[in-house]
């Protein structure tokens, strides 16, 4: 199966690998997985003001997965909570020109960065609610 | 490619196909023997004579025959087919425990150092590891399947989900030990 030039691009100098301290409390993670590949995605999102002020990601898997969530760290950098909550994967497929077999991994990375935003508001209610 | 442990939710049952019982506990001799009897039944040469729509519907007949013998034959992949006939086929989109995703990553982390550094005694730790953990869940499986209660069930599909992670990581440690070989 041909990946698409810009799966390629993004597997082969993926944006924002790496890693934010997920114990820290303007950092969210989201940990996700397909058990259909044996995937496992990690991405993280450090929040300053509302506003998603860095995103990183790990992902074992195959190269639309790895695209897929390099994209997705480059998206949600500068929105909002709910913003980079509201996107769907069908933006990931139709920039990432995925073909059918692929959607899951697309989905993955929807399914990431909502767990990571979920987990930011998760800590900030548990912080919230010492204060 | 598609991994080869999908079943698609069409494909018709493996073990009806094979005139076999739908058990986990079936020994490699009576499955083998009992796909070769069919494969006989729908042997080219039996359909010499035939017209083309008969032959080449033995064909057709003779390919899935095999597809179900692969699953059959194999402990996991039987095992995955029986949860499809219990409904509770892995999907893509399973809830998976966050601490089990933690550890596999940090497995795969640490594989991936080994493997960038050509640590080859480390994959090799890592792989013996993980293939302890993939026959501890393989052995597992027949009392689960024999006692078959939904709550068995479930524990076999979790332990099935985990096997996928298993062996998907046992994948990467090969590749990773073709590499410096």
């Amino acid at each position: 199966m041909a990946y698409s030039d810009k799966v390629i691009d993004h597997y082969e100098n993926p944006r924002n690998v790496g890693s934010l301290g997920k114990d820290e409390d303007d950092v969210g993670t989201g940990l996700v997985g397909a058990p259909a590949c044996g995937d496992v995605m990690k991405l993280q999102i450090r929040v300053k003001d509302g506003v998603i002020s860095d995103a990183k990601f790990k992902t074992f898997g195959c190269g639309s997965a790895i695209a897929s969530s390099s994209l997705a760290t480059e998206m949600i950098k500068g929105m909002t909570l709910d913003q980079a909550a509201s996107i769907r994967n069908t933006e990931i497929v139709q920039e990432l020109n995925l073909p059918p077999v692929k959607i899951h991994c697309s989905v993955l990375a929807e399914d990431a960065i909502k767990a990571a935003v979920d987990d930011y508001k998760k800590k900030q209610a548990a912080r919230d609610a010492q204060a | 490619m598609q991994p080869e442990t999908m079943i698609p939710a069409s494909a018709p049952d493996p073990f009806a196909m094979l005139g076999l019982p739908p058990r986990f506990d079936l020994d490699t001799a009576s499955i083998e023997a009992r796909f070769r009897e069919r494969s006989r039944e729908l042997h080219p040469d039996r359909f010499i004579g035939a017209p083309a729509a008969e032959r080449a519907q033995a064909m057709v007949r003779a390919r899935a025959l095999n597809d179900a013998y692969q699953v059959v034959r194999r402990p996991q992949r039987r095992a995955e087919a029986l949860l499809v006939r219990a409904g509770l086929a892995i999907g893509d989109h399973e809830r998976l425990d966050p601490a089990f995703l933690n550890e596999i990553l940090e497995l795969r982390e640490e594989l991936a150092e080994a493997r960038v550094a050509a640590r080859t005694d480390d994959v090799t730790r890592l792989q013996a590891t993980m293939q302890v953990r993939q026959r501890t869940i393989e052995h597992g499986l027949a009392p689960l399947f024999a006692a078959g209660d939904p709550a068995s069930l479930a524990h076999a599909k979790r332990d099935l989900i985990t096997l996928r992670y298993v062996m998907r990581y046992l994948e990467e440690c090969g590749a990773a030990l073709d590499e410096h070989e």
